[in-house]
């Protein structure tokens, strides 16, 4: 199965741009930059669609998405958005009082996450958010589960440090 | 089996957590409180555009792609007297090419080119090395080392200043042009302050140090030295556990001010000039460095300065 046929190439894309996307955004870009890298991360891939198999892809989209980040190298704060599905029962979304506290308490989480150094917040962030295991990051990130294991706990020392509530 | 406390949060966020490891990490957190602040993060996710949104500006960015090239053949056709005209030295001059190119691709496989690992951000930058040892880098410094061999000569050259946690193994050295550190699995801070001066601070097993010429100073946790010009200072004890910089500060016992401003320097996006300063001034303190105009007001008070500040630029005269 090649990548240079567009059907299976879009398949690829429609499986990584968000997760890569999302990637991006813990290294510490914002919304609008994490999606330039992807998109350019995509058309390298779609230059080089006869070179790399189907099942390659995933690695050379992160090593090229991180390759960028390094090359851009800009820092902004973490943005995030409350999930559609999420909810607190018994409380009026449309109340102001809520509202206002909804707000702050977002940038509490916002501010959280940004005081976790940046190796461990990217750990942090793909599993918090993306799920994924610890052997996923691993392979990902490119080092071993024990280093993700102390990023992990590095992160975790951070968030148990900070009062959300 | 020895508690490795530094991962014991992950473990039991992992729910891979023995009672022993538990009992032991319920004394050092509030559990019920990080959990409540983890599960309130689940009602938030991460900002991203899309997928199928994502892949319409895909597909139009590789059809301006597939345009562009195909204007690029729509050029003009070179008419033959000049295609005869070029064919005389095109051809050794491409021979030449090929040759430097293999001759270059050739230097670095053989020499196997390190892997450079800067930070030119503002904040400390945590890499992990693939055997499990980590490396916290400062601002405005940098590591080298060889990724492909790391596994069998763990050398890592440093530019800078940098905290080293090391994995138990054969033995791991950092390089500095003032001198080197050999450990074989501890956890220790070394400052390359100039070209000719260096501190080194052990936290946890034991560290050699030696200078170019191969003298060796060997430290035990808790002791700390510097090599300045290839010469040992008597070793100290020191207090902490951790280097000045994570407690945003920095410790200089008579350095030059140069080398003062220079280090300074790393930890700001700004430019530090003197003028009409002796650069070869010393200067003994302790410096904040978590605020560009406290340490210029600091710097200006302890050393009988004047500064003004100039777009990114801070200049320091003599009063």
């Amino acid at each position: 199965m090649s990548l240079c046929d567009k059907q299976i190439f879009k398949s690829v894309y429609l499986e990584y741009s968000e997760p890569l996307q999302r990637f991006m955004q813990s290294k510490g870009m914002d919304k609008d930059s994490s999606l330039d890298v992807v998109q350019e991360s995509f058309v390298r891939l779609w230059n080089n669609c006869s070179k790399v198999l189907k099942e390659k892809a995933k690695p050379y989209l992160y090593t090229t998405a991180s390759n960028l980040f390094i090359d851009l190298h800009r820092k902004t704060k973490t943005a995030l958005k409350y999930r559609e599905q999420s909810s607190f029962s018994g409380i009026e979304k449309e109340d102001p009082q809520y509202k206002v506290e909804m707000a702050e308490f977002k940038s509490r989480v916002e501010a959280a996450i940004d005081s976790i150094p940046s190796g461990a917040k990217v750990v942090f962030m793909m599993s918090r958010f993306e799920d994924k295991s610890y052997k996923e990051m691993a392979e990902i990130l490119n080092i071993s589960v024990k280093a993700i294991e102390k990023r992990m706990s590095i992160a975790l020392k951070h968030i148990a440090s900070k009062k959300l509530r | 089996m020895a508690i490795d406390n530094d991962i014991l949060l992950s473990k039991w966020y992992n729910q891979d957590i023995s009672t022993e490891e538990l009992a032991v990490l319920k004394e050092m957190y509030d559990l019920d409180e990080l959990r409540t602040s983890l599960e309130l993060m689940n009602q938030y996710e991460i900002d991203v555009v899309p997928a199928d949104v994502g892949w319409s500006g895909f597909e139009k960015l590789i059809d301006v792609q597939k345009n562009e090239d195909v204007q690029n053949i729509n050029d003009p056709v070179v008419d033959d007297n000049q295609k005869a005209w070029r064919k005389s030295w095109v051809k050794p001059l491409l021979w030449s090419l090929l040759i430097a190119i293999l001759g270059i691709a050739a230097y670095f496989y053989f020499t196997s080119p390190l892997t450079l690992i800067e930070n030119k951000g503002q904040e400390e930058y945590l890499y992990a090395f693939s055997e499990g040892s980590e490396s916290v880098i400062t601002p405005g410094s940098s590591i080298a080392y060889d990724k492909e061999d790391f596994d069998n000569n763990r050398v890592v050259e440093l530019s800078g200043e940098a905290l080293f946690n090391v994995e138990k193994g054969d033995s791991f050295k950092v390089k500095t042009n003032a001198g080197q550190i050999t450990v074989l699995g501890t956890s220790f801070d070394v400052w390359q302050i100039s070209d000719h001066t260096l501190r080194v601070e052990c936290y946890e097993g034991r560290v050699s140090v030696s200078d170019n010429g191969g003298q060796e100073v060997i430290l035990d946790a808790g002791e700390s030295v510097y090599l300045r010009d290839q010469s040992f200072s008597a070793k100290e004890k020191i207090k902490h556990l951790t280097p000045d910089w994570k407690r945003e500060r920095k410790q200089y016992v008579g350095i030059t001010v140069k080398d003062l401003i220079a280090d300074v320097s790393r930890f700001y996006d700004y430019r530090l000039i003197l003028e009409d300063i002796d650069m070869s001034d010393l200067f003994t303190g302790v410096i904040p460095i978590n605020d560009i105009d406290k340490t210029s007001e600091y710097l200006a008070t302890t050393l009988g300065w004047r500064y003004e500040k100039k777009n990114k630029t801070y200049i320091f005269y003599r009063q």
